[in-house]
């Protein structure tokens, strides 16, 4: 059994004439590290909206380890938080992932929800803030850091609760060089065998360092090629 | 509306936003605040001019302790809203009560320099926190703290608009006044995209519907150092002090 299945997915936004995702079929497994990539407007945000549940295929459906995500039981507050707790997202714009009021807040807020307790949570903090070197801004407002600072507070937000599938949004998005090499060299690291990475990209280089499998989307919201002629169409 | 003005307001949110330090000296933000209250209301009541006189001096030498750059600044808020409260209270003067005129002023004089100086000396989400220490709903912490994020994101976003329209303008036409509008009206939008994305932000992050006051925000007494105890002990005592003094008046 795979970890995320899609089965002929489609799907398309209220009010718009044509789909923006049309019959998107895909078998990923855990320890794999899959690259997302095709022309702007391809459908990739869209998809990764529903991978990590916040969209639901109007056609075809989506199951991740084995469960089919549905509209409706997501409504459940569990099955929700049950899903959230395995799949991390990462959106492209991380002005709009951070809410808190402080950095170090952002990454406690969710082992929080995860019902740790209050020593854990501030020891865990501490440990991420310390592995994305984020102490000095701790006590900062998000809104008031470097786009750079943003994205790892982001990310190691979403990293402190160790989810089993990691969707990034372009994460090179906003990042200098060295900020780029950096994440890479981090995003390698994160591969293991109980993780399956998806992430969306431009960056060649990046995605030929990282990936193992390549999706490529067309402008015509479809799968274009299979895996072994994404690759080479990314690459 | 000019844009001038609305990029006015932008700058005005984001200065309002920054953090202040904590030190070694750190005083519970709720203490800050219940004095600040504290001052204000017995301000509000006290039937003549000394004690409101008293608050505006301790007030000042507190100001004269800031650094110069910060001082006009925390100065200029107090004199704008005297000036107006001024203006409001000549009629008073002018049909015979003169010592009300005078002491309506120093009244919003001090309640508003007691005001800046607080925002000086406490952070926006320090403040906001110390509402959960008064057993307030977090619910409401975590609405406050919501409007203060808008108020400085949207804001930005108001200056950055207001920018946009300025170094497109290239004569002085009547659509730098309709792009005003225009500005609004996309700022609304943006603020309805960002609740949505917050809300979805949340939910990826195992958010059930209650929300809790962060344990990092929580700063109990055991935590300080001892300098920071004695500090908190002897700001405590200023609030007989400053009881005692109004009632000696």
């Amino acid at each position: 059994m795979s970890m995320i299945e899609l089965n002929r997915v489609s799907f398309r936004y209220r009010d718009e004439q044509e789909d923006s995702l049309c019959e998107i079929s895909a078998s990923m497994d855990t320890g794999s590290c899959w690259c997302v990539s095709g022309p702007n407007g391809c459908g990739k945000t869209t998809l990764f909206r529903i991978l990590a549940g916040l969209e639901f295929p109007t056609a075809g459906t989506y199951r991740c380890g084995g469960e089919e995500i549905t509209a409706k039981k997501m409504k459940r507050n569990e099955f929700s938080w049950n899903f959230h707790r395995r799949v991390g997202y990462l959106f492209q714009d991380s002005d709009t992932q951070l809410f808190c009021s402080s950095v170090e807040e952002e990454i406690a807020f969710g082992i929080e929800q995860l019902g740790f307790s209050d020593a854990e949570i501030r020891d865990k903090t501490d440990e991420y803030l310390e592995l994305f070197n984020l102490t000095r801004i701790r006590k900062k407002a998000p809104f008031h850091i470097s786009g750079g600072e943003k994205k790892r507070t982001a990310l190691a937000a979403i990293l402190v609760t160790e989810p089993e599938v990691l969707i990034l949004d372009e994460p090179y998005n906003n990042l200098d060089e060295d900020m780029q090499a950096w994440l890479l060299e981090f995003l390698e690291k994160l591969k293991s065998p109980e993780r399956l990475i998806l992430f969306a990209d431009h960056h060649r280089n990046s995605a030929s360092a990282l990936a193992d499998h390549f999706l490529y989307l067309n402008k015509h919201h479809r799968i274009e090629k299979d895996d072994a002629e994404a690759r080479q169409r990314v690459l | 509306m000019d844009p001038k003005f609305i990029r006015a307001l932008g700058n005005l949110l984001q200065s309002d936003s920054v953090a202040a330090g904590s030190g070694t000296f750190y005083i519970f933000p709720v203490q800050r605040l219940a004095l600040a209250v504290l001052c204000i209301l017995l301000c509000a009541i006290s039937k003549n001019a000394v004690f409101p006189v008293t608050v505006i001096a301790v007030e000042l030498v507190r100001t004269a302790l800031l650094p110069g750059d910060r001082i006009s600044e925390v100065l200029l808020r107090p004199m704008i809203a005297s000036l107006f409260t001024m203006l409001i209270m000549i009629p008073a003067a002018v049909t015979g009560y003169p010592s009300a005129f005078g002491t309506v002023t120093l009244k919003v004089f001090e309640s508003v320099l007691v005001l800046v100086l607080l925002n000086e000396s406490v952070s926006w989400k320090d403040l906001t926190g110390s509402f959960s220490a008064l057993h307030l709903p977090d619910v409401f912490v975590y609405t406050l703290d919501g409007a203060v994020r808008y108020l400085v994101i949207l804001g930005r976003f108001c200056t950055k608009l207001s920018e946009a329209v300025r170094i497109r303008t290239f004569r002085k036409t009547n659509w730098r006044k309709s792009g005003a509008g225009g500005i609004m009206g996309t700022v609304v939008l943006k603020s309805n995209e960002m609740t949505s994305s917050q809300y979805e932000a949340m939910v990826c992050r195992g958010f059930r519907g209650t929300y809790r006051v962060s344990p990092l925000r929580r700063r109990r007494f055991k935590d300080l150092t001892g300098r920071g105890k004695i500090a908190n002990i002897l700001y405590a005592g200023l609030f007989p002090v400053l009881l005692g003094f109004f009632f000696a008046v």
